[in-house]
């Protein structure tokens, strides 16, 4: 497709949707520069999407949220020159460029100043030039400012992502670490059964899963996972041996994201796993 | 997007007034549009995103854009929430696919309808949204949720679900049809 064709009604509704490769929607955004009609369209098209985004749950942000906003809003409208300033310092440079002296019939150059140059010396200039820095210094000033706070924003997100990525180290090690007590609660006083606690993350394909109480295996086999989904066979999900009080963990196993999960389940394979089940099932939940 | 007490609520001339404000640099018009728009804006990053942190990174960002280029709104074309609201969807996209973004916020006009700063016609127009999506064909239905929510493209879709591309391209198309003949009629 050029960009003097006019997009198919299809092509058009992906370049909304931003679902079209980079280099579709170049073509598409040029022709929509020149084009009214597909510009309606699009416009048609982005008051559907708007209307689709009405259709998700209800959530509100954190206090917190709109202060840390307002805070960073605040800050920079407190900065010298902010807005007003830019656009004033905008209009004071346009204006002097094309307020630059002409050479005129009555302003001949002097002797040996090539023509067509504004004259050099006088009071005029110095200033015009001691001007135009301050107000490259006032625009380096704002963009220093807009860099320093974008800077700190992400550093601020990035220290976020990395306290909840401790986090989340700290529970994985609480959870598997052979050092750690695992005690099952049970209501009688019989002897502790075997269970397992599978959790699963079915859009990510990420499961963890531990076990308690597990008898100790003979040599040569070992337990194995398996995903039961809702359509189809079994998904191997892992396989691990109990520790000496019978606890063990498999953590982020490889499995396909996005399988329904009907069950997990655990059998008693032969060293190394099995790709199907070879025996019956020792736990199992849904 | 149910909201049963509103006490944010502002016009269509309020909106115009506090863009004004804010392109003079004053953070209190800021803060009402803030305080009006906030909820949708973070509700469609969260449907998106899953994660509040992610949402609320943004929602910063939107808003911050708007007040630091509150033109990049085209006030002559469809009201302020409702161009936030694809602003939050195209950006939360980008965060997802962890992307540049390919658009600016200028790109983005909207045709006139609703009226996002109208409690009532707000929730009136959400009440036919979920009527006309339950109306499509599960396909329709899933494929426009794959490519809205999800920022899967057409090829990434027809890869998912076993169809031809083209049938993807026209399920997403006529599913949006139907969608914009539902809430016109």
């Amino acid at each position: 497709m050029s960009t003097s064709q006019h997009p198919s009604p299809e092509d058009l509704t992906l370049y909304a949707l931003g679902s079209l490769a980079p280099e579709e929607a170049r073509v598409i955004r040029a022709h929509a520069a020149q084009c009214e009609e597909c510009r309606g369209e699009l416009s048609r098209l982005n008051l559907d999407l708007a209307y689709l985004a009405l259709d998700v749950p209800a959530a509100s942000p954190s206090e917190g949220a709109r202060q840390r906003f307002m805070a960073r809003v605040e800050n920079e409208a407190s900065m010298p020159g902010f807005r007003q300033g830019a656009a004033a310092a905008g209009r004071k440079l346009i204006a002097m460029q094309s307020s630059r002296p002409r050479v005129t019939g009555a302003e001949t150059p002097a002797k040996g100043e090539p023509a067509g140059q504004p004259r050099r010396g006088g009071w005029g200039m110095p200033w015009a030039v001691a001007l135009v820095c301050a107000v490259i210094a006032i625009y380096a000033g704002i963009d220093n400012f807009l860099l320093r706070d974008r800077l700190n924003y992400q550093a601020r997100a990035s220290q976020r992502l990395a306290a909840e990525a401790h986090r989340a180290n700290d529970v994985l090690t609480v959870l598997t670490t052979p050092s750690a007590q695992h005690v099952t609660l049970t209501a009688g006083a019989s002897p502790p059964q075997p269970t397992g606690r599978a959790s699963y993350v079915r859009a990510r394909g990420q499961l963890v899963f531990t076990a308690n109480n597990l008898a100790a295996l003979p040599p040569g086999k070992i337990y194995e996972l398996w995903l039961i989904p809702v359509k189809g066979n079994p998904i191997p999900a892992g396989t691990f041996a109990p520790d000496a009080q019978g606890s063990a963990a498999v953590v982020f196993p490889e499995i396909p994201a996005g399988v329904e999960a009907k069950a997990f389940g655990v059998t008693v394979e032969p060293e190394g796993g099995s790709i199907a089940p070879t025996s019956a099932i020792l736990l199992q939940g849904s | 997007m149910p909201e049963s007490a509103d006490p944010h609520s502002i016009s269509r001339a309020d909106e115009e007034s506090l863009l004004s404000s804010i392109r003079s640099a004053k953070p209190e018009a800021m803060a009402a549009i803030y305080d009006r728009f906030s909820s949708i804006v973070y509700s469609v990053a969260l449907r998106i995103l899953r994660e509040p942190s992610a949402a609320e990174d943004v929602l910063q960002d939107v808003f911050i854009q708007l007040w630091r280029n509150p033109d990049s709104y085209v006030a002559q074309r469809g009201s302020l929430g409702a161009w936030l609201a694809v602003v939050a969807r195209n950006r939360s996209i980008d965060a997802l696919r962890r992307r540049r973004p390919e658009d600016s916020a200028e790109d983005i006009v909207l045709a006139s309808g609703i009226d996002y700063a109208d409690v009532a016609e707000r929730e009136c127009m959400m009440e036919k949204v979920r009527e006309a999506m339950l109306a499509l064909s599960a396909e329709q239905r899933h494929t426009v949720e794959l490519a809205f929510f999800e920022g899967q493209t057409h090829t990434e879709i027809a890869q998912a679900t076993g169809d031809p591309l083209g049938t993807v391209k026209t399920r997403i198309r006529s599913a949006l049809l139907s969608l914009r003949k539902a809430l016109q009629s």
